[in-house]
């Protein structure tokens, strides 16, 4: 499966050469790596382990969960908001700000 | 001390037949969304200061419930205190300026300053979440949020659905949010492109966005864990800054014409973007690496790429030492400019040049569409380093973290003055 999905991010890979870079191709080309970054992820993913249920101790730790450190998130998160034009990522809502 | 080893062997049991019962993948819905089975008070305080520029004071209390198996409440109060100098959008020039500031006084910037405003404000926010699972691998989180400052008020709510497939090994996520910003600036809200000196105040200003995500979630083995999320964003309203300006410079002499030197700023009334979001974390042996990847890119031109890492050493008795260090690079927006020029010289770019004749103009609406000067906007670069210290208190396990982060932010072309912040926060977490 994993072989797989290699063998068609090549395909993407050479195709995506061929393309003029008109404004449209340009877009094509977006689309295009956005589904090549999808297929990676997967292609990695693909070959991960089974786990039973007793092996997701470690998992399950706090300092394993994807929401760690959250007091420190929230307020990196409105600092970074308040100081770069690009915002979001690991979540939505949470409310705005008029930030300086 | 019998007691408190028993507390332990206690809690670590509870925790582990939590572990059995539920084994549980994070969910990447939201951020006050933890699938322990702990209620929790959790508290912080946070200093935030800027060399000679703005200083921030943030508090932070936040109470996690469990109302029945799996299902958790979270309220969070947030309060803090905003001051200090921020700047104006006009740019250093070598001789002394004098611009109109929002609340209509006359500031006076000496020659090689750069000309800023200072504020006061004061902000209280409160989101509140409710997750809930609706079957043995379906969950709906639901979020609401509201915020109150002086001149901005911003309410919002989303719904999240997270699915577990592959025996519990793959995450899937899709979630909508609204957000509705009401806008009420200082002096009145300008329109855009208008010189200050004669400014048309509008009273209130409004902005809707929308965000829907998609999120997959994977658990790669026993020490690993993958998250990728892509979020389509949009927001449609006011989206200048009101107290953003954008100066209107003489090519040979680089300083403000004389007439009508100055301009609010205006951006666009529709932005969409597209955020990419890759997270990995791996255990090695107790300490944890934790890596990000961001890439966003919206159709006002702004591109950027963010990673992030941390790395958590485990010393004995549950104490923890966290490093971390950040990168963000920024391209961009179309419309920024670092000023306006009546014509093309010695280190101007052509895209910031506009016709000598509206040299006086009351409005720039005939010559451009959007213009700003925010240095947000333009090309940067932000570094961060930081360190964080964890312990575990004898009483209840409560957790405690103290950190300290450095960033430092400078324009690719180096024409402002480099920003420099340090952040300072202690948060505690009590379970109860």
């Amino acid at each position: 499966m994993g072989f797989r999905n290699l063998t068609s991010v090549v395909q993407l890979l050479q195709i995506s050469r061929k393309i003029k870079k008109t404004k449209k191709a340009k877009k094509i080309m977006k689309s295009v790596t956005a589904l090549i970054l999808f297929t990676v992820f997967f292609a990695t993913t693909t070959a991960c382990t089974t786990l039973k249920p007793w092996e997701r101790d470690i998992l399950a730790r706090e300092d394993m969960q994807l929401t760690a450190d959250e007091m420190i998130t929230l307020m990196d998160d409105q600092i970074y908001y308040s100081k770069e034009a690009a915002h979001g990522g690991p979540g939505i809502g949470g409310g705005g700000c008029g930030c300086n | 001390m019998q007691l408190n080893k028993n507390n332990n062997i206690s809690a670590a049991l509870s925790r582990a037949s939590l572990i059995l019962l539920a084994a549980p993948i994070a969910n990447n819905a939201n951020a006050a969304d933890i699938n322990f089975s702990q209620n929790e008070y959790s508290a912080s305080a946070m200093i935030y200061i800027e060399e000679n520029r703005v200083r921030v004071n943030e508090d932070v209390i936040q109470i996690k419930n469990e109302i029945s198996d799996d299902e958790f409440v979270t309220a969070t109060l947030i309060y803090d205190v905003m001051s200090g100098p921020s700047p104006s959008g006009a740019p250093i020039t070598p001789v002394v300026q004098t611009i109109t500031t929002p609340s209509g006084n006359q500031k006076t910037i000496s020659a090689g300053d750069e000309p800023t405003y200072g504020f006061l404000d004061s902000r209280v926010a409160l989101l509140a979440n409710w997750a809930k699972p609706l079957s043995n691998d379906l969950k709906i989180t639901s979020n609401a949020s509201f915020s109150s400052e002086y001149d901005y008020i911003s309410s919002g709510g989303g719904v999240t659905f997270s699915k577990e497939t592959n025996q519990k090994h793959t995450t899937l996520s899709s979630g909508l949010a609204l957000t509705y910003d009401s806008i009420k600036s200082v002096g009145g809200t300008p329109e855009g492109l208008n010189s200050l000196d004669l400014k048309k105040q509008k009273s209130t200003e409004g902005k809707t966005a929308v965000d829907w995500l998609f999120g997959v979630t994977q658990v790669v083995n026993r020490h690993s864990l993958m998250q990728l999320n892509y979020t389509l964003g949009y927001s449609s309203g006011y989206q200048s800054d009101p107290y953003k300006i954008i100066a209107f410079l003489d090519a040979a002499s680089k300083t403000p014409v004389a007439i009508n030197p100055y301009y609010y700023e205006k951006r666009p009334d529709t932005r969409l973007s597209h955020v990419l979001y890759l997270k990995y974390i791996h255990d090695f042996s107790g300490d944890v690496f934790n890596a990000v990847y961001r890439f966003f890119k919206d159709d006002w031109g702004i591109s950027s790429h963010t990673l992030d890492f941390r790395y958590t050493f485990l010393f004995k008795k549950q104490r923890k030492l966290q490093l971390h260090a950040r990168y963000y690079n920024q391209q961009r927006a179309n419309f920024y400019h670092y000023a306006l020029y009546n014509s093309a010289g010695t280190g101007i770019n052509n895209r910031d040049v506009i016709a000598n004749s509206a040299v006086g103009n009351d409005s720039l609406s005939a010559e451009l569409d959007f213009a700003s000067a925010d240095h947000r906007l333009g090309d940067l670069e932000t570094y961060t380093i930081g360190v964080k210290f964890q312990t575990t208190l004898s009483y209840k396990e409560t957790l405690l973290d103290v950190r300290f982060d450095h960033f430092r932010q400078q324009d690719k072309s180096k024409r402002f003055t480099e920003l420099r912040g340090w952040i300072a926060q202690i948060a505690a977490k009590l379970p109860f």
